[in-house]
């Protein structure tokens, strides 16, 4: 099988299940209608590797890995759940497996240093009042950073991918009490430096 | 991994802890140019690396073939060509 580039279908014209179909069904090497899902997708599955993972170095070679699987994964994808389901669970999988291998258990530990000291962490203030779409995507991205792995990848997971508690629980493989735990500390957390940045850039 | 819900998929019905921060909910990152070209060109070498490892376990067992049929055809062949001469 070979794979030739062609230009990719109108992205706009068809939704996600016509275009898995297409894709699906295209002779071997047509990768018009799986680009054109790539493109679609691209800033989410990006912006989430890159907050599950914690590096920013790592977030495209994750996010290109996610595309992959997903390619060759196409066959066995039976439309029971939608597309983006089903992106969002192979994301999610490939980057707890990813931050497992590197880190172990420890990315999960309350008690790690990083979450300790993460109640005395601040970001850098923007110092504008009024926050542009890129300052306000600069100060999430901060804030984020500023997370420890424990309770930042289970926020991202709830808020930002919408994954309910019982599923964080069964891919962290920690119980759920512990994964509403986190999740609230993580919440907590993110709304007290979000306020630190607001106070420190008041004039 | 298959797309079917798992007992782990249902909607879970317990209430919020405390309110979601909604500014996560649609949260991006600008694309990258040439990031779709990249998992292209990733997909092609694992195409052609999974075709090369199919040919490097069908050649040998190709070229296994050709000699047992040679052999086959050696010893199997001689009869026939002499009835084809007798005839």
């Amino acid at each position: 099988m070979s794979v030739r580039s062609e230009p990719p279908l109108p992205a706009e014209s068809l939704p996600d299940e016509e275009l898995v179909a297409r894709a699906k069904n295209a002779r071997p090497g047509d990768m018009r209608a799986f680009t054109t899902l790539i493109g679609r997708h691209q800033d989410g599955v990006q912006a989430n590797c890159r907050y599950l993972s914690g590096s920013a170095a790592d977030a495209e070679d994750l996010a290109q890995e996610v595309f992959v699987r997903v390619f060759f994964g196409l066959k066995r994808f039976e439309g029971r759940s939608s597309f983006r389901t089903w992106l969002r669970t192979v994301k999610a999988n490939h980057c707890i497996n990813y931050l497992k291998k590197r880190k172990g258990a420890a990315f999960l530990d309350l008690d790690a240093p990083a979450a300790r000291a993460s109640d005395g962490l601040r970001v850098q203030p923007v110092g504008e009042k009024d926050l542009t779409r890129e300052a306000q995507r600069k100060r999430i991205q901060s804030i984020l950073g500023a997370m420890p792995d424990s309770l930042r990848i289970p926020l991202v997971l709830r808020d930002m991918d919408g994954f309910s508690y019982d599923e964080i629980a069964h891919e962290l493989g920690i119980g759920l009490s512990a994964t509403k735990m986190r999740i609230k500390r993580g919440r907590e957390m993110f709304r007290s430096l979000h306020a630190g940045e607001e106070a420190g850039a008041q004039p | 991994m298959t797309d079917s819900p798992g007992p782990h998929m249902h909607e879970d019905s317990t209430a919020e802890l405390g309110e979601p921060i909604l500014e996560l909910a649609d949260f991006t990152e600008p694309p990258r140019p040439g990031f779709a070209g990249r998992v292209q060109n990733s997909i092609h070498r694992r195409v052609l690396a999974s075709d090369l490892a199919d040919y490097a376990w069908f050649a040998p067992v190709r070229i296994l073939v050709e000699y047992l049929s040679v052999l086959f055809e050696l010893f199997d062949g001689k009869p026939k060509q002499r009835g084809d001469g007798a005839a």
